[in-house]
């Protein structure tokens, strides 16, 4: 009795001892004495003995060992362990992870091994700090709390959370968007980190609410009352490649490749000729130099080649020929007009009648027929004004345009918001990924060139967060955007670039992309594939953590990898509800009732409005959502008949 | 444009406020989300004012009446 006594009073955190060893794994028998009741008082907080994922230390001399409880009871008792015990079967798995030095810092890792019947203790609040503390307090952000100890802050160093890229992963619903707004609250905290810099691939326009003054919105169809900023992607920021794939499609033969091409440098060089551009001269142009050149004149010029007929010169001699011209009815030639996107006219071939009324084929035709067309369409779609008549970068018939790319740049990753959104979500989705792809690969190769000055981001890092990941990185997608952020998580860490993908759908993710990301924070994943692949690709031997990932809660994440020292289920803090992201699904069924009113305006359990159809294809037809009422004002008189019905 | 009327009373109207030469009222739900009402008279917005139940008074007499969009 007295000893026992004496025992708890010297140490109420002791709860075992160990009895078997081996390689990581070590098995504890639970002392019957101090733990039956399962709980333990330690310096008056009260903890739970042999919870899984909590943490024992194991004192060694001067140093304490510190592992992670994976297993509990029966299945954890070694293999012959026969004996009825009073209490049950006592015992713990547990998997060593690191040490610290009795009152210094914990590291990664151990040194060595402990032995039958060293004992186990309770890991305190204390110790807690020591082991998630941050190691140096500038390289760390605070993002939420420990799950298990909601007083004790988690830490992730900032450093290699950007560089050594990042993954968010987790089903819909479980808070996703919502903890990447956490996230991004603290990185883009103004007073520490007053030069962040992160642009946010927002494909739903879901961010802009949540990040408020913190974040510059682009977006197409901007809103300019709330300060948002039209978005423009230049088509002649795009290299070749890109280009032709968003202009021609894919072309079937290696000609055509080449005759686009000449006449891209001619009108390149058309255009540096009336607006030189420091640096860049006839000789060093070439197809994928970003500079201006008129789209509009290249359509015009290809499909003159493509479609021109000839009619001898009238009184010229025999070679001598003009462009067949159809007229209009006051007889002019219809010559079209490149700026207008209007094709010129030309007459049918025809073979018979005299020679001088012969019309021919003119030219050498390049066989893009078909693919020209097309370019005309997308040239007077109103939805491809972003890309084709980039409003001051675009260009004019002469190649000039009113402002370079360092305005554009500047205008997304220049310092005046730590973060920039491109909201996406107006881009029609055949060139969704393409555009994605161009731009992660224009801003990463200026980011690139510009690596020695403080402008690139070797100085002043430059982070890529990718909502919705799964729908342009996925696994069968050959698409630009996975090309670019293949080579971003490759090398972007030389170059101060960082990835952040979030997604629902992990297991959809191309794998090169997914191991690459050196932190993963995994949400509540319920689909066993995406668990696995999770499991999988984290780089710690901590597996039996992930088993848990079903039961999370919302808003809770497991977090592994390099930006923590050890993986940590933590409770991500929330920024307040009016800063969250708008992704909250919509209500089928509004609460409320007829006599207090209901919580929203729409739902079916409401009395229906009167629709009006006209608008919804009104919006449709000019691809925008933003509601104008002047246009469908109804006149009084219908007024008044809605009311009286 | 009329001032701001915060309605915490509300169990569902957070608050609201009237455009008079557009005939707008802007209602702002408790779930943060903001809805024009369209062609709204004023003597509807001043029954707002002094409805006791703003969530009731929106339900019976501007739903279904006027048209909205979400802001």
């Amino acid at each position: 009795m007295t000893k026992r006594v004496m025992k708890v009073l010297n140490d109420p955190s002791l709860i075992g001892t160990v009895q078997d060893v081996s390689g990581t794994t070590i098995t504890v028998a639970l002392s019957t004495d101090e733990t039956a009741t399962g709980v333990s008082f330690v310096s008056g907080e009260c903890y739970r003995v042999g919870q899984v994922g909590s943490f024992v230390r194991i004192p060694i001399g001067f140093v304490d060992l510190y592992g992670l409880v994976s297993q509990v009871g029966a299945g954890a008792a070694p293999v012959r362990e026969g004996e009825k015990l009073p209490y049950g079967n006592r015992w713990l798995q547990v998997q060593l992870v690191g040490e610290g030095k009795r009152g210094g810092d914990f590291q990664r890792g151990i040194s060595q091994h402990p032995t039958i019947n060293d004992k186990v203790h309770i890991v305190t609040e204390k110790d807690l700090r020591a082991i998630y503390g941050p190691g140096e307090p500038s390289d760390f952000v605070a993002i939420g709390n420990l799950a298990s100890a909601e007083s004790i802050p988690t830490y992730v160093d900032i450093n290699k959370l950007v560089t050594r890229h990042s993954a968010i992963v987790g089903t819909t619903g479980c808070g996703k968007s919502t903890t990447v707004a956490g996230f991004l609250n603290s990185l883009s905290n103004t007073e520490n980190y007053p030069s962040a810099r992160i642009l946010v691939i927002d494909i739903h326009g879901e961010y802009a609410k949540a990040l408020g003054e913190r974040c510059t919105v682009f977006k197409i169809g901007a809103d300019i009352v709330k300060g948002e900023q039209e978005l423009q992607i230049p088509f002649w920021a795009l290299n070749f490649e890109e280009f032709t794939k968003f202009a021609f499609g894919s072309l079937s033969n290696e000609k055509s490749y080449a005759t686009i091409s000449d006449w891209l440098i001619t009108l390149k060089k058309e255009s540096i000729e009336h607006q030189p551009i420091k640096g860049v001269s006839d000789e060093s142009l070439t197809v994928d130099l970003p500079t201006p050149f008129c789209l509009q004149k290249l359509w015009y010029e290809l499909y003159k080649k493509d479609f021109m007929t000839i009619r001898p010169k009238p009184g010229g001699a025999p070679d001598e020929v003009d462009p067949a011209y159809a007229k209009d009815k006051q007889g002019n030639d219809l010559v079209g007009d490149a700026m207008k996107v209007v094709p010129p006219v030309y007459r049918t071939v025809k073979t018979t009648g005299p020679a001088n009324e012969r019309i021919q084929w003119g030219g050498e035709p390049i066989g893009i027929r078909q693919q020209l067309v097309a370019l005309g369409t997308k040239l007077r779609d109103p939805r491809y004004n972003f890309i084709c008549n980039p409003g001051d970068w675009k260009p004019d018939i002469d190649g000039k345009v009113a402002k370079d790319l360092d305005a554009l740049l500047e205008s997304w990753i220049g310092n005046t918001r730590p973060i920039t959104i491109l909201d996406l979500s107006g881009i029609p989705s055949t060139i969704l990924n393409d555009i994605i792809g161009a731009v992660l690969r224009i801003l990463y190769d200026a980011v690139f060139w510009g690596r020695n000055l403080p402008e690139g981001a070797r100085e002043r890092p430059l982070l890529f967060v990718l909502e919705e990941a799964h729908t342009y990185l996925g696994k069968e997608n050959t698409g630009r955007a996975a090309d670019a952020v293949r080579r971003i998580v490759k090398e972007g860490r030389k170059y101060g670039v960082g990835v952040m993908v979030i997604s629902q759908r992990p297991s959809e993710i191309d794998t090169t992309i997914l191991s690459q990301c050196g932190t993963m924070v995994a949400m509540r994943l319920a689909n066993n594939t995406d668990r696995g692949y999770i499991t999988g690709a984290a780089s710690d031997n901590l597996r039996g953590l992930f088993e848990i990932l079903p039961i999370l809660r919302t808003g809770e994440a497991i977090i592994v990898g390099e930006a923590v020292s050890l993986p940590v289920r933590t409770l991500i803090e929330l920024p307040p509800p009016e800063r969250r992201p708008e992704s909250t699904d919509p209500k089928v069924v509004s609460r409320g009732s007829v006599e207090h009113g209901f919580e929203s305006p729409g739902g079916w359990n409401q009395k229906p409005e009167n629709e009006r159809y006209d608008v919804m294809v009104y919006q449709w037809r000019n691809q925008t959502a933003k509601y104008n009422h002047s246009i469908f004002k109804p006149n009084d008189n219908e007024t008044e008949g809605v009311k009286n019905e | 444009m009329s001032e701001w009327i915060s309605t915490p009373q509300s169990s569902n109207v957070a608050g609201f406020c009237y455009d008079e030469g557009g005939q707008v009222l802007t209602v702002e739900f408790n779930s943060g989300r903001r809805y024009n009402y369209y062609d709204v008279p004023q003597y509807i917005y001043e029954g707002m004012k002094s409805a006791d139940s703003k969530g009731k008074y929106l339900n019976a007499e501007i739903k279904g009446v006027y048209r909205y969009a979400r802001q």
